[in-house]
């Protein structure tokens, strides 16, 4: 039974849509929230323009990041102060994520720009997965914890301000960067981009791991929200039917998913998904470099 | 001729080696009825010339996409649970005049209670806290009465969160 998608402009199977939508559900009930980066390259792989994937992933991750950042917020796990520095700094990258892209679709190269970004990103995030997976498996013991807050040029910044409840007193510029940077990913790949900003607030910032997942959380909930309206209204690349569809299948297969992450092991599923990671690069790749099905697509001039 | 404890006399400062009886464990949580449990449990230790037990259970930490993540969590989950427990062990070495046993454990609250229960068996009583809020007893509490009590090695006594020293020193 296909079903039109005014905005991707083709048809696809609604039981496709369904299982995708609950297929990357089961994935962030099962990894925690963080399927989306991975059901961009899914959409693109049976045929939605990747504007309109991005746009419309985008808009995916903001349901399941509110719903994670209630969780934590009563444990008491979210650290609003640094939050909101991190949110800022993403909403100036998210805006400027989105001009980025809307300059590439005037000049048609947006869905290049896109493949390729997905690539390099997933290449890497995916080898790095590998190789800490086979460090495990060779089961090399971790070294010691060097003391986290190094004093080293980063403390030289100014606009210091105190995070009391990541109890740090570094320069609010950091965090800034950070959520702009993430932003700017955000914008471009329609990832919520937890993936990056825990290890660089638990690394670049210093945040203890507790408060990571949370505040992170509630920065993308802002950030993927403020892409999704910017990408809607500027670039009409937000289809509604596909987002219907991938949140009802979304909503089914992150509860299902829930259920079976609780009774996997974390090392297996650590390994599992950095190959899917890697074969989904490799796929894009291929699928970049080979003959397309159609030689030629259509793009709708400036009106 | 039975080991008849309350029959001898408590002893104020009982070095360690001479500590018969029974065994008090008190689960270790950041709750205001813990303190309520913990008083009760140093108290009828005292008397009884036993001793309290203290456990931590740390919660599986949340799935992260970078094993390193990952691991950095369950240190800094370790080394909070080891600064809680000193922090009360030294209460209770106060009260009592010796140090409690300390168990750390990792997995999920319920069931590493009731598996430290069926490993040691010096363990004579499970005493918990008792939220006294509008949102129930608190979710060890509710679980282990409804489900387990009549399956456990050892009674569960229940302290009422708002309980004050007065009372419960009168109760023991």
């Amino acid at each position: 039974m296909d079903i039109y998608l005014p905005i991707a402009e083709l048809s696809v199977n609604v039981f496709l849509l369904l299982g995708i939508g609950g297929g990357i559900g089961a994935l962030s009930g099962i990894f925690g929230v963080g399927g989306g980066f991975l059901m961009t390259p899914l959409l693109i792989f049976i045929g939605i323009p990747p504007a309109v994937a991005v746009a419309t992933g985008a808009n995916q991750i903001v349901a399941a990041s509110i719903s994670g950042v209630l969780a934590h917020w009563r444990r008491g796990n979210v650290d609003i102060a640094i939050g909101v520095v991190l949110l800022i700094g993403g909403l100036i990258g998210s805006t400027l994520g989105v001009w980025i892209f809307s300059a590439l679709k005037a000049i048609g190269q947006v869905d290049l720009v896109v493949n390729i970004s997905y690539v390099v990103f997933l290449g890497i995030i995916g080898s790095l997965m590998l190789v800490e997976s086979i460090k495990a498996m060779m089961a090399q013991k971790a070294k010691k914890r060097k003391k986290s807050h190094v004093h080293n040029w980063t403390h030289g910044l100014p606009f210091k301000m105190k995070f009391r409840k990541s109890r740090l007193y570094i320069s609010a510029l950091l965090p800034l960067a950070v959520g702009c940077f993430v932003g700017i990913l955000s914008a471009i790949m329609g990832v919520g981009g937890g993936f990056v900003m825990v290890p660089a607030m638990i690394y670049l910032l210093g945040m203890p791991t507790v408060v990571v997942v949370g505040t992170s959380l509630f920065q993308i909930i802002f950030v993927t929200a403020n892409v999704t309206v910017l990408q809607a209204v500027g670039n009409q690349s937000v289809d509604i039917m596909l987002a219907l569809l991938l949140i009802i299948g979304g909503v089914v297969g992150a509860q299902l998913g829930a259920r079976i992450g609780e009774r996997l092991n974390g090392e297996q599923l650590r390994g599992l998904l950095a190959m899917m990671v890697i074969l989904v690069a490799l796929k894009l790749l291929l699928d970049m470099a080979t003959r397309p099905a159609d030689l030629y697509s259509i793009l709708r001039a400036a009106v | 001729m039975s080991d008849n404890i309350d029959n001898q006399q408590p002893n104020e400062e009982t070095p360690a080696n001479q500590l018969t009886g029974r065994t008090f464990l008190c689960v270790v949580d950041e709750t205001e009825e813990f303190a309520a449990a913990l008083q009760f449990a140093c108290r009828r230790a005292h008397n009884s010339n036993g001793r309290v037990a203290l456990l931590y259970v740390i919660e599986p930490a949340e799935f992260s996409h970078w094993m390193a993540v990952g691991e950095r969590m369950r240190e800094e989950a370790r080394e909070e649970a080891e600064e809680m427990l000193n922090v009360v062990a030294s209460v209770v070495q106060k009260r009592m005049g010796h140090m409690p046993v300390l168990y750390i454990r990792e997995g999920k609250l319920r069931e590493e209670v009731i598996n430290l229960i069926e490993e040691e068996d010096g363990i004579s009583l499970l005493v918990l806290g008792a939220a006294s809020g509008t949102d129930g007893p608190g979710p060890l509490v509710s679980y282990l009465v409804e489900k387990m009590a009549g399956k456990l090695r050892v009674p569960v006594t229940i302290v009422p969160g708002n309980l004050s020293e007065e009372e419960i020193a009168l109760i023991t």
